[in-house]
């Protein structure tokens, strides 16, 4: 037993190495957590504004638009398209004579009274 | 910078509202409109009802109320609509060779700013003169709104047929350009031809009944579109059959 305590026997003073000092140009400042706050506020707000951005832009609502138009034309005008581009233009007039919707009609009460 | 791209964010929206997709916004508009109009309308007849039943200061009040609300309903419905007709005589307009079509767009255009400036208006209303003052107001306006709108609901139709007579006439234009295109093919491109002349005539009978002028013995403009509409419907059953012939010539000939 005091064979190996001898052969590991360290100075315990030794083993507590000191810090090493890190020069004060590279020392992490301590940040104002109001700062992270707002940094952080305006992140969330410049993301949000990004979603809205991409919401309202009319990608899925112009893909829906063209699926519609598909499958308008492919209802309204039963005979095949074929290569003929007089049969291509008649089938588009058709579509257009048969896709137009007219102004509706609304009415009012006009004398609202008592 | 952030600010900067907050501004780009809010500003420049990548989807120009134009043609076919103001229209849908506008349609869409209309129904919302229409729906809060409908609401505000049962709201004051509810409210007409108990007050005319108990006739008391509080129950006037409250209708008031309820007929200021279902006016500016009312006028924000009516902007709508005009929104959705003057954008809609738009797509077609080039057809119209006269004027008609940007005199009824100037018109609606006028009411239009007319209703804006009432909307403003309504909120000083306070007493039952004052209503009674409105309504006389708002009914001479109305009457040409409701003329205005008729008419441009028929000259959008007139000009959208029109449009569709100018393509079916540059396709039988080529269809008479090609080799194949023979005396009988002849023969019947002159009877579509007088078919489509058909259509043409109609809608030239539906313009007859537009009505520009402020005719003081036509005091009903709330349905002349119905007088036009018969003219307007064969016509475009009409463009269909002539439409269902070319195919045929196509088809023989071609």
């Amino acid at each position: 037993m005091d064979k190996y305590n001898q052969n590991i026997d360290i100075p315990h003073e030794n083993t507590t190495k000191p810090t090493p000092k890190i020069p004060t140009s590279l020392s992490i400042k301590k940040t104002n957590p109001k700062i992270v706050a707002l940094i952080g506020l305006l992140g969330l707000g410049l993301l949000s504004l990004i979603v809205t951005f991409i919401a309202q832009s009319d990608f899925p609502n112009r893909t829906s638009l063209q699926s519609n138009k598909l499958n308008q034309s492919s209802i309204e005008t039963p005979t095949p398209v074929g290569d003929n581009p007089w049969q291509i233009e008649l089938n588009s007039i058709l579509t257009n004579l048969t896709s137009e919707s007219p102004i509706p009609i609304i009415s009012i009460e006009e004398n609202l009274t008592f | 910078m952030i600010y900067l791209i907050i501004l780009f964010f809010l500003f420049f929206k990548p989807n120009p509202l134009l043609g076919q997709n103001l229209i849908s916004q506008y349609q869409t508009d209309l129904s919302y409109q229409q729906d809060l109009y409908n609401q505000s309308y049962d709201t004051y007849s509810q409210k007409k009802i108990i007050h005319q039943q108990y006739n008391s200061i509080a129950t006037e009040s409250e209708l008031i109320n309820a007929i200021k609300d279902t006016i500016q309903f009312r006028n924000s419905l009516l902007i709508a609509y005009l929104n959705l007709i003057t954008t809609k005589l738009d797509i077609y307009k080039h057809q119209d060779s006269s004027s008609v079509t940007s005199t009824i767009q100037n018109i609606l255009n006028q009411q239009n700013q007319w209703l804006q400036t009432q909307s403003a208006k309504i909120s000083l209303i306070s007493n039952k003169s004052q209503i009674d003052q409105y309504n006389q107001q708002f009914s001479q306006n109305y009457q040409q709104i409701q003329q205005y709108t008729n008419n441009a609901i028929i000259q959008s139709q007139i000009n959208y047929q029109n449009s569709i007579i100018v393509q079916i006439k540059n396709l039988m234009l080529k269809i008479k350009a090609s080799p194949n295109f023979d005396s009988q093919a002849q023969n019947w491109i002159l009877e579509i031809e007088s078919q489509l002349n058909l259509s043409s005539d109609l809608t030239y009978q539906a313009s007859l009944l537009i009505k520009t002028d402020t005719l003081e013995s036509y005091r009903d403009y709330s349905s002349f579109y119905l007088e036009a509409k018969p003219h307007l419907d064969s016509s475009k059953q009409n463009l269909l059959k002539v439409v269902e012939n070319i195919q045929g010539v196509i088809k023989k000939f071609i």
